[in-house]
C-alpha cells in the first residue's frame, strides 16, 4: 500500500515535473539617461603668443538707435558676465556719450512734458473739489469770527491806557486773546488752522516792528528825526495815509526843513510863522500864549499878507509892523538864543507829533476789536479769491509752479528735458581710436524699437552707472515721460491725450488706460507702431499718423524696454528713482500755501509701476487679442493665432511672433525676433518678481468680482512662463535644423526655411541666449542640450581658423554687432557647458574680448 | 464488477475546472444507485501557457508596459502627453517617456465540493446527475514599477496643472479610475461561493466481450453557474455554459491485472447569447461600457484524445495513470452592430496536454466478502497540464467517495 502511495505521488510529481519552467516575463528598462545628440569638434585654434596685437576692431555705420543700444548693453553684460569692468565701463559710456550727442534727443520744456499735464490733470478735480469747499467753509466762517472778535472786546481791561507802550501792550494781548479764541469758534480744521496760522504770522512780526519803531521814536530828538521814522513805519506797516494827513506829513516835513535851517532871527521868526499857520486858534493860544503873550497878541493881529512879509527877510510891511519886527520881535529872537529857540521847538513839534501819533493809538486800542475783525475778515475775503483764482485757473497756475520749478531743478538745461531719441546714429568706432558719434538729428517721428532700446538703455544707465551725476535727475524725469506718453493719459480737461500704443487694427478709440475693462475687449489691441510722428518730443500727433507696421523686434524692444524699467520703478525696493525722484513733494512746487496734502511725493513710485507695468501690461495682453502676432503650433503640428488660445480642443505646444505689415501679419517668422521675444518675456517675469509685495493701490484695488489686477497679472505671470516654454519648443523643435543650426527665417506656410538664407552665426547667439534663458527659467534640460548642440554644431561646420572665429554657411564675415551678440551668447553658454569643452571655448574667446576691452 | 470506472463516469461534473479523473468503461449494475461527494482544490490557474507555448505567471502576463507606444494607443489624452512631450526640444522626450509596468499580481484558487448522484437503469446503462458548489478566490494586487517618470516630473512639474496630474500617475490608482470610470468593477479581492453548471450524464456500454468493452458517454452541461459578466476582469466566466460532450471509450486488459483505456471525446457548445464590450479596435484593450451589447457567442467546440493505464494491485487498492490531449476551436462571436467581434475570439483557440495519476480504495468486494461493512470507495486524483497553449495551467486535487446501495 505505501509502495502504490509512492509510486503514485512520485508520478504525479513527474508529471508535473514534465511541465515547462515558468517563464519570468523581461521587461525593457526605460531610458532615464538623457543628453544632447552630438559631441563638441576640435577646433584648430592657433595658439597666440604673448605679445601679439589684438584682432583689430572696427565699427563705421549708421546705424538704428535699437542696435546702438543693443551693442553698448552687450558690452555691459559682457563686463559683468567677465568679470572684466573695462567692458562695462565702456557700455555705459556708449549710453551716457549717446545722450549727450548733439541732437541725439528733441527737448521740452518739464512744465509742457507729459508728466505735468498728468499731474495737473490728475490732481484738478480732487484739488477744485477741495478749494470750493473751502470758500464755502470760508465764507460761512466769516460772521462766526467776526463775532467771537467783537465779543472778545468786553475782556479787554477798562482802565484807559496811556503811553504808546502800553497802548501797544494791550494790542498784543488782544490779539493772543483772539488766537486763544480760535478753537472755541467751531471752525472746520482747515479754517482754523489758517486762522491761527494767518494771525500768528501776520501779528508777530507787526508787534516786533512796532515796539521797534516805538523805542527808536522815543530816541528822536529833532522833529525831522521823527517824521523820517514815521514815513518809514508808513512804508514799512503799508499804511495808507489820508489826504488830510498826508497834508498834515507835507507840513510837517516843511516844518521840520525850517527848523533844520534856522541860522538867525529872521529865519526863527519863518518857523514861528510857519508853526501858527498849521496850528488851530486854540492851539496856538494853547501854545503861543505861555512862552510869549506879546509874539501871541502880535502874531493874531497879522493877516496872511503880513505873516508872508514877517517870513521874508527884508520886508518891513507897514510902519507899525515895520518898527515891531525890527525893534522888538527880532532882537527879542535872538535875545532869547537862536539854538535854544530851535531845541525848543524840535522838542515841541516832535511832541505834538508823538501826542498825535497817541491820539491815533488811543482811538485805535479803543476800537481794536473792530479793526481785529475787519482786518481779519478782509483777509479772509482776499483769501477765498486767491483760492477762487486758483481753482478757476488750475491749469495755468500748476503750468506757472512747474515753469518756476523747472528753473529752479534743472538750472543747466533751463528747464529743458530730453525727449525720445532719434531713430537713427552714425558710429565710428575703432581700436585704440577716439569714439566718434553723431546723431542724424531727431525728428518729431519715434521708432517703436529705438523707443523700447532707449527704455532699456537708459534703465541700464541709470541702475549702473555711478558717475552720472546731474544727469541722472534729468534722465529718470525723461524716462517718468517716457512711461507717461507711452500710456496717454486725460488732461485738465478730461480729454485724452494719445499714447504712443497706437491701435493695431481698429479706427477711432484711442487707449484709455486708465479704463480696465478696454483691456478685456479681444478687439481693442494698442502697440507703438514701427514708426509714429510726433506733436512734440513726447506726445504723439492727435492726427495719429503712422503706418500699420508693427514689427515683432519693436515689440520685444518695447516689453524689453518697460521690463528694464520696472527694476527702476518697483515699490516694493529701494531703487534709483528713490534717490532721484523719491525726495521731492508736490510742496516742493509752491510756497503759496502748505498743506499736509502737499506733502507727499510728486512722483510717487507705486502709482508709477503701475503705469510702468499698465503700459507692459497693454502689449502683453495684446498677445491674446484678435490683431495677437503671436501664433501657436498644436501638437498635431497645426496653426493657429493666439487669441483662439483656450477655445482650441487642441494642445498648443509651440509658439512664435510675426511682424505686421500694413495691418496684416506676414507668414514667415525670424529666428532673431522670436529670440528677442523671449528674452524680452524672460525680462518682464523678472522684473515683475515678487510683485506681489507692492503697495500700489491700483494694483490691489479689488473690482466688483474680487479680483484686482495683481490677481490678473500673477495669473498672466504663470501663463507667459508657459508661453516662453512655448517658443523655446518652437526654436529648439522647428528652427534647429537636422545639422543642429538655427535657420534665419521659416516659412509658416510649408514650415520650412525660406530658401537661400544661408546659416548666419548672430542667428545661432541669438537662438542660444534664448534657449540659455528658457533653460534658467525652466531648468527644462532640452533647451540647454538644444544650445549646446547649436555651438557643438558651429564649432563642427562653421568655424574658420584663419579669421580665428565663426563666419557665416555662405562665407561672409560677421559684421561688429554679430560679433558682439555672438561673444556674448558664448559667454551665457559657457557656464553651462561640459568642462573638458570650456577651455577651448575660451581660448576662441580671449583675444576678442581682448579687442573690445581696447574699444573707447 | 468494476467500480473504478464510477470514479471516471462523472469527472465533468465541473466542467472545465474539474479533476480530470481517468475515464474508464465502468457502469453501474442495473438498480444500483449511487451517491457521492466530491471535494476537489484547482490551483495553477495563476499560470498560463501563452500563445507561444511557453508557460507565465499569469501576473506578468497580463503586466501592461506603459510605454510612449502603449499610452499613445491608451486615450488621447496620453497620446496629446506624448506629442507634448515629443515638442519639447529635439531629444524626442515623449518617445522614451515610460510610466513602467503596471503588475498584475493574482493568485486564483478554486475548490469545489459536489454532490452526484448516479445510478444503473440498466446492466449497460447508467445516468448521473451533479451538482457542483464552487468557492472562488483571488487575491489581486496591482503594482508599478520600471518606470523613469521621475525624470520627467523633475523636468516638467509645476508648468501646468493638467500635466502634473500626468506625471503624477499612480498606474494602480489610475487603472481602478478607469475601470471605474468605464463602468467595471474594482479589481480586488476576491471570495466568493456559488452554484455551478448542473451536469447531466449518460453512459452506455456497446460492446462487452472478454474483458473488452466498448462505451459511449453523453454528457449535458447547464448553464446553471453564474453567466459571463462583461464588467468584471477578475470573474472566471466559465460558467453558465451549455454544451455537450461525446465519448467513446474502449477498454481491454493487457497483461494481468494492467488495463488500458484509450478514448475520444468531442464537445459541442451550444450558442447562447451574452453581453459583451465589443473592442473598437486591437489596441482597445478596455473598451468603453457603451460598446457593450447582446452577442451571440458560439464557443469552441473541444476535441480530445488520450489514454489511460490502470493496475488492480489487490481486490482494494488501484493505481492509474493517463495523457490526453485536446485542442480548442477558436470562439466565435456576432452580434447585429457590425463592430470588431473578432477581437473577443483572439487566442480563444487552445490546445493542451494534461498528465492524471490517481489511487483508489475500494470496499466493494471486501462487503461482498462480508469482511466490510459498506460498500464505497475513496480515491483521491492529481491532474496537471504540462503543456499548451492559450490555456491555464491547472494542477488539480480532487478526493471522491462513493456509496453503493
Amino acid at each position: 500500500m505505501k509502495k502504490s502511495l509512492n509510486i503514485l505521488l512520485s508520478s504525479a510529481l513527474a508529471l508535473t515535473a514534465c511541465a515547462p519552467k515558468v517563464e519570468e516575463r523581461l521587461f525593457e528598462q526605460p531610458k532615464t539617461s538623457f543628453g544632447p545628440q552630438s559631441k563638441d569638434a576640435q577646433l584648430n585654434l592657433r595658439l597666440r603668443e604673448f605679445g601679439q596685437a589684438v584682432p583689430a576692431l572696427t565699427w563705421r555705420d549708421t546705424v538704428s538707435s535699437a542696435t546702438y543700444f543693443e551693442q553698448a548693453e552687450a558690452l555691459i553684460e559682457l563686463g559683468e558676465k567677465t568679470g572684466l569692468e573695462k567692458l562695462k565701463n565702456t557700455g555705459l559710456a556708449w549710453i551716457r556719450n549717446f545722450y549727450k550727442t548733439p541732437e541725439s534727443t528733441l527737448s521740452i520744456e518739464l512744465a509742457k512734458s507729459p508728466f505735468a499735464a498728468l499731474a495737473t490733470g490728475q490732481t484738478q478735480e480732487q484739488v477744485r473739489t477741495t478749494l470750493s469747499e473751502v470758500l464755502v467753509e470760508l465764507d460761512a466762517s466769516r460772521p462766526t469770527i467776526r463775532s467771537h472778535i467783537l465779543n472778545l472786546g468786553g475782556g479787554l481791561p477798562q482802565t484807559p491806557v496811556t503811553g504808546l507802550g502800553a497802548m501797544l501792550t494791550r494790542a498784543e494781548m488782544f490779539s493772543n486773546m483772539v488766537l486763544a479764541e480760535v478753537p472755541r469758534m467751531g471752525l472746520t480744521p482747515t479754517i482754523e488752522d489758517g486762522l491761527k496760522v494767518g494771525l500768528v504770522d501776520t501779528t508777530k512780526p507787526l508787534f516786533a516792528d512796532a515796539r521797534e519803531f516805538l523805542q527808536r521814536l522815543m530816541a528822536t530828538k529833532t522833529l525831522t528825526q521823527a517824521l523820517a521814522l514815521i514815513d518809514e513805519a508808513v512804508k514799512k506797516f503799508e499804511i495808507e495815509l489820508d489826504p488830510e494827513l498826508q497834508k498834515s506829513m507835507k507840513q510837517g516835513r516843511q516844518l521840520a526843513r525850517g527848523l533844520d535851517g534856522i541860522n538867525g532871527p529872521q529865519t526863527a521868526l519863518a518857523v514861528l510863522v510857519d508853526i501858527w499857520r498849521v496850528l488851530t486858534a486854540e492851539e496856538r493860544a494853547q501854545y503861543f500864549k505861555p512862552v510869549n503873550e506879546d509874539l501871541y497878541d502880535f502874531l493874531k493881529k497879522q493877516d496872511e499878507k503880513e505873516l508872508s512879509c514877517l517870513q521874508a527877510d527884508g520886508c518891513l510891511g507897514g510902519v507899525i509892523n515895520g518898527i515891531a519886527k525890527k525893534i522888538f520881535i527880532l532882537p527879542k529872537i535872538k535875545n532869547y538864543g537862536i539854538e535854544k529857540l530851535r531845541t525848543e521847538m524840535n522838542e515841541a513839534t516832535r511832541g505834538y507829533v508823538i501826542s498825535s501819533i497817541e491820539a491815533f493809538a488811543s482811538e485805535f486800542v479803543k476800537t481794536m476789536p473792530q479793526t481785529f475783525a475787519d482786518n481779519i475778515d478782509t483777509a479772509i475775503v482776499d483769501k477765498a479769491a486767491a483760492i477762487a483764482r486758483v481753482r478757476d485757473g488750475y491749469g495755468n497756475y500748476v503750468s506757472n509752479l512747474f515753469t518756476v520749478w523747472q528753473q529752479k531743478i534743472l538750472p543747466e538745461s533751463q528747464g529743458q528735458l530730453p525727449g525720445f531719441e532719434t531713430n537713427r546714429v552714425t558710429v565710428n568706432i575703432a581700436s585704440g581710436k577716439d569714439f566718434s558719434l553723431q546723431a542724424v538729428p531727431a525728428s518729431l517721428n519715434v521708432s517703436g524699437e529705438a523707443l523700447g532700446a532707449g527704455l532699456s538703455a537708459s534703465a541700464q544707465l541709470l541702475l549702473k552707472d555711478s558717475s552720472l551725476g546731474s544727469m541722472a535727475f534729468s534722465h529718470m524725469l525723461a524716462q517718468v515721460n517716457k512711461l507717461v506718453a507711452v500710456g496717454g493719459y486725460r488732461d485738465i480737461d478730461n480729454n485724452l491725450i494719445p499714447a504712443l500704443l497706437a491701435p493695431v487694427n481698429h479706427r477711432g478709440k484711442l487707449l484709455d488706460i486708465m479704463n480696465f475693462d478696454d483691456s478685456k475687449d479681444q478687439d481693442l489691441s494698442f502697440r507703438i507702431p514701427d514708426s509714429i510722428a510726433l506733436q512734440d518730443p513726447y506726445h504723439a500727433d492727435p492726427a495719429m499718423t503712422y503706418e500699420k507696421d508693427f514689427s515683432a523686434a519693436s515689440f520685444a524692444a518695447q516689453v524689453r524696454g518697460l521690463s528694464r524699467m520696472m527694476r527702476i520703478t518697483r515699490d516694493w525696493e529701494k531703487t534709483v528713482m528713490d534717490e532721484q525722484l523719491g525726495h521731492i513733494q508736490a510742496q516742493d512746487l509752491t510756497t503759496d500755501a502748505e498743506h499736509d496734502d502737499l506733502k507727499q511725493p510728486l512722483f510717487p513710485k507705486d502709482m508709477l509701476f503701475a503705469l510702468n507695468l499698465g503700459d507692459a501690461a497693454v502689449l502683453l495682453q495684446d498677445l491674446t487679442k484678435k490683431a495677437t502676432p503671436v501664433f501657436l503650433l498644436t501638437t498635431e503640428n497645426n496653426l493657429l493665432w493666439a487669441d483662439s488660445y483656450g477655445n482650441t480642443p487642441e494642445t498648443a505646444i509651440m509658439a512664435g511672433i510675426v511682424d505686421i505689415k500694413k495691418g496684416e501679419r506676414l507668414n514667415f517668422v525670424k529666428t532673431k525676433d522670436i529670440a528677442q521675444f523671449l528674452l524680452a518675456m524672460t525680462e518682464f517675469l523678472d522684473a515683475t518678481e515678487n510683485v506681489e509685495k507692492t503697495k500700489s493701490s491700483i494694483l490691489l484695488a479689488k473690482d466688483a468680482n474680487g479680483e484686482a489686477p495683481l490677481d490678473v497679472l500673477l495669473t498672466g505671470r504663470k501663463d507667459m512662463k508657459l508661453l516662453v516654454l512655448a517658443v523655446a519648443n518652437f526654436i529648439s523643435n522647428q528652427l534647429v535644423q537636422d545639422n543642429k543650426l538655427v535657420i534665419t527665417q521659416m516659412s509658416l506656410t510649408d514650415r520650412k526655411a525660406v530658401a537661400k538664407k544661408p546659416f548666419l552665426i548672430v542667428q545661432q547667439a541669438y537662438a542660444m541666449q534664448a534657449l540659455i534663458k528658457a533653460y534658467q527659467l525652466t531648468n527644462i534640460d532640452s533647451y540647454l542640450w538644444s544650445a549646446q548642440e547649436i555651438y557643438y554644431a558651429m564649432n563642427r561646420t562653421l568655424f574658420n581658423p584663419k579669421e580665428e572665429f565663426y563666419i557665416n554657411s555662405d562665407g561672409s564675415k560677421l559684421s561688429f554687432p554679430e560679433r558682439v551678440q555672438t561673444l556674448l551668447a558664448l559667454q551665457h553658454l559657457k557656464p553651462y557647458l561640459p568642462t573638458e569643452s570650456r577651455p577651448q571655448l575660451e581660448r576662441l574667446m580671449a583675444p576678442w574680448l581682448e579687442a573690445l576691452k581696447n574699444l573707447k | 464488477m468494476n467500480f473504478k470506472a464510477l470514479l471516471v463516469t462523472f469527472c465533468g461534473l465541473l466542467s472545465s475546472i474539474c479533476a480530470q479523473a481517468l475515464m474508464s468503461t465502468s457502469t453501474l449494475p442495473e438498480g444500483i444507485n449511487s451517491p457521492s461527494f466530491r471535494f476537489g482544490i484547482v490551483d495553477g490557474i495563476s499560470q498560463k501557457y501563452t500563445e507561444s507555448g511557453s508557460l507565465m505567471n499569469l501576473g506578468d502576463y497580463k503586466s501592461v508596459v506603459f510605454d510612449a507606444k502603449t499610452l499613445a494607443k491608451f486615450n488621447s489624452d496620453a497620446k496629446r502627453l506624448i506629442d507634448a512631450l515629443n515638442r519639447f526640444g529635439g531629444h524626442a522626450l515623449g518617445d522614451s517617456f515610460n510610466l513602467g509596468v503596471l503588475r498584475v499580481d493574482t493568485l486564483p484558487r478554486v475548490q469545489y465540493y459536489a454532490p452526484v448522484f448516479a445510478r444503473g437503469i440498466t446492466s449497460k446503462w447508467t445516468v448521473g446527475v451533479g451538482v457542483p458548489i464552487v468557492s472562488y478566490t483571488n487575491k489581486i494586487s496591482l503594482s508599478q514599477e520600471f518606470s523613469n517618470i521621475e525624470y520627467y516630473r523633475r523636468q516638467f512639474s509645476g508648468l501646468n496643472p493638467e500635466l502634473d496630474d500626468a506625471l503624477n500617475t499612480d498606474l494602480s490608482k489610475a487603472t481602478n479610475e478607469t475601470l471605474a470610470g468605464k463602468g467595471y468593477k474594482a479589481l480586488g479581492n476576491r471570495n466568493e461561493t456559488f452554484v455551478g453548471d448542473i451536469q447531466v450524464v449518460s453512459m452506455y456500454k456497446l460492446y462487452e466481450k472478454n474483458e473488452k468493452v466498448l462505451t459511449y458517454q453523453t454528457q449535458l452541461n447547464l448553464p446553471t453557474g453564474p453567466q459571463y459578466d462583461p464588467d468584471d476582469l477578475a470573474s472566471l466566466n466559465v460558467f453558465g455554459r451549455t454544451n455537450i460532450t461525446n465519448s467513446l471509450a474502449y477498454s481491454q486488459y493487457l497483461i494481468g491485472r494492467l488495463s488500458m483505456v484509450p478514448y475520444v471525446s468531442y464537445l459541442v457548445n451550444i450558442p447562447d447569447i451574452v453581453s459583451a464590450r465589443v473592442p473598437l479596435n486591437e489596441d482597445d484593450t478596455l473598451p468603453d461600457a457603451n460598446t457593450k451589447e447582446d452577442v451571440t457567442r458560439t464557443l469552441g467546440n473541444i476535441a480530445t484524445v488520450g489514454s489511460n493505464l490502470f493496475y488492480e494491485m489487490t481486490d482494494s487498492w488501484m493505481i492509474g495513470g493517463g495523457y490526453d490531449y485536446s485542442t480548442k476551436e477558436a470562439d466565435k462571436y456576432t452580434g447585429d452592430r457590425g463592430t470588431r467581434y473578432d477581437l473577443l475570439a483572439v487566442n480563444s483557440a487552445s490546445t493542451a496536454h494534461r498528465v492524471k495519476a490517481e489511487i483508489t480504495y475500494s470496499s466493494v468486494k471486501s462487503y461482498f466478502k462480508k469482511t466490510a461493512v459498506i460498500p464505497m470507495m475513496v480515491s483521491f486524483q492529481v491532474s496537471d497540464t504540462f503543456a499548451g497553449v492559450n490555456i491555464e495551467r491547472q494542477t488539480t486535487q480532487e478526493m471522491n467517495l462513493m456509496l453503493f446501495f
